[in-house]
């Protein structure tokens, strides 16, 4: 397939992630692809980067006031005569503060278990996908596997989820489904390096809406992918003898993510309130081993060389 | 999708709450915030934000009893906010007084923001005011509103197929921007 052909499906696709909608021979190309990959993240990147950029000050008090006025008096909706029904003025004047408060709790309590259900899927599809990377044989990845895969697919197509974490549970399934057909570590190690990088987006987007309980559970989930799905398989691509280019090209990679990654932690580090700090602290931990490991490696070498 | 009641039906508001009286609170409450924030990002200034989203609530309670569930509250008023942004974008236009980005003060002001991200806020702001109107709402009302290029067709009266290409032109744009540093 053309790249030309796979970069106008992505540029107007309803979602650049790839999902259970996009028709395999664009996902199968994107995967292959590092110029298509490239624009998928880049797509990717722009949606999360818009998602961070603030409101106005002044939102809240526009509304405050809004609505004091609808409570305190009739006038804002009976400013024309385009209002008909007297009801709609009662409705105003009749003790709307406490009805506000009533509609209020009730949308924060939905919202809040809807919440609540999407993470607790993403974080079992977390561990699915590291209980699959960890499983030695492919017998293993295969048991593992079914006994899951079905309950998942039924959970994710019944649930209320928002579309950030649909989109991601999607792509935790399908990676499910690829662990299960290959046992390479590197690219396996590559694979949980894209996810890190989406958990670590969502937080950031989470952080920037003010909310540190869900910023705080998706870094714990970025610090199991670091541990388990990445450093685990980058040791046993290590370990292997067969370490070829491409193999090697993709521990690169993940070591520059490194990098990166360090700094958006630091700038989350900086925005975070205190009590939210202590997830990134331990993701700074586990990039700062990484990156002294390499180092003391590349040390390694350069004087077995010499 | 949307149905709109033929004069005379039951108004849709009183199948849907049975409490009435604090309905109205009850829309503004939950769907202040997408309403301005969408209009807010089409017009780029924190007064006309201010005004069209009044306007838009106005508009809804003036017109409820055309709203029935299963339609979303928060696409139909998204899309009466988005029809009277694009008629002021339009009037202003033909009056060649082209509204200008200049109340980015949001990001910028935040204390203790990170500077990066407010600048990089600023840019796809910059960038997003250079997009057509259309390409504007089509970016926003997805991203930023998550609805669906369906939904966004039937909001719009287009088809799905114009908003997937707007949306490639807005992506497109945006990233080209982006790259450049704008």
């Amino acid at each position: 397939m053309k790249c030309r052909r796979v970069q106008r499906w992505l540029l107007q696709a309803e979602n650049p992630r790839l999902d259970s909608r996009t028709p395999a021979e664009i996902a199968e190309h994107v995967r292959a692809c590092p110029d298509c990959r490239f624009l998928k993240r880049q797509l990717t990147k722009l949606e999360e980067a818009w998602r961070l950029v603030p409101g106005p000050a002044g939102s809240e008090e526009a509304k405050r006031a809004f609505l004091d006025r609808l409570a305190r008096s009739a006038s804002p909706v009976a400013r024309s005569a385009r209002l008909p029904r007297r009801r709609v003025l009662q409705w105003c004047a009749a003790s709307a503060a406490s009805l506000l408060a009533l509609g209020t709790g009730t949308w924060l309590v939905v919202s809040e278990r809807e919440a609540r259900a999407a993470d607790g899927l993403v974080d079992q599809l977390v561990d699915w996908n590291l209980d699959l990377t960890l499983a030695q044989s492919e017998s293993e990845r295969n048991r593992v596997y079914a006994r899951q895969a079905e309950r998942f697919r039924s959970a994710l197509s019944t649930a209320s989820l928002p579309e950030e974490q649909r989109s991601l549970a999607q792509e935790l399934l399908e990676n499910g489904s690829w662990l299960v057909t290959h046992q390479d570590p590197a690219a396996e190690a590559d694979r949980f390096g894209s996810l890190s990088e989406e958990l670590l987006q969502l937080a950031q987007s989470a952080g920037a809406r003010g909310n540190a309980r869900r910023m705080n559970k998706l870094l714990r989930q970025y610090n199991r992918v670091l541990e388990s799905g990445i450093d685990l398989n980058v040791q046993r691509a290590e370990a292997s003898n067969a370490l070829d280019g491409k193999r090697r090209a993709k521990l690169d990679r993940l070591a520059l993510r490194d990098a990166d990654h360090l700094q958006q932690l630091a700038s989350l580090w900086e925005a975070a309130p205190g009590a939210a700090r202590k997830e990134i602290e331990r993701a700074v931990g586990l990039h700062r081993d990484r990156v002294r490991k390499a180092s003391q490696k590349k040390r390694k070498g350069m004087k077995a060389e010499g | 999708m949307e149905r709109i009641l033929p004069a005379g039906e039951t108004p849709a508001i009183e199948q849907d709450r049975p409490d009435g009286p604090g309905r109205l609170a009850a829309i503004v409450e939950d769907n202040w915030t997408s309403v301005y924030m969408l209009l807010f990002s089409m017009t780029g200034r924190t007064h006309d934000a201010e005004d069209l989203t009044q306007e838009t609530f106005l508009r809804a309670f003036d017109r409820l009893d055309s709203f029935r569930p299963p339609a979303r509250m928060r696409s139909w008023l998204l899309r009466i906010a988005t029809n009277a942004c694009l008629d002021l974008l339009r009037k202003r236009k033909r009056s060649k007084s082209v509204p200008l980005p200049d109340d980015l003060r949001g990001a910028a002001e935040l204390p203790g923001f990170r500077l990066e991200i407010a600048e990089e806020s600023q840019r796809l702001r910059a960038a997003l005011g250079e997009l057509s109107e259309t390409a504007r709402a089509v970016f926003l009302l997805r991203v930023q509103e998550s609805l669906s290029f369906r939904e966004i067709a039937d909001l719009l009266g287009s088809t799905e197929q114009a908003v997937r290409w707007h949306m490639h032109h807005a992506r497109t744009r945006l990233l080209q921007r982006m790259r450049a540093g704008v």
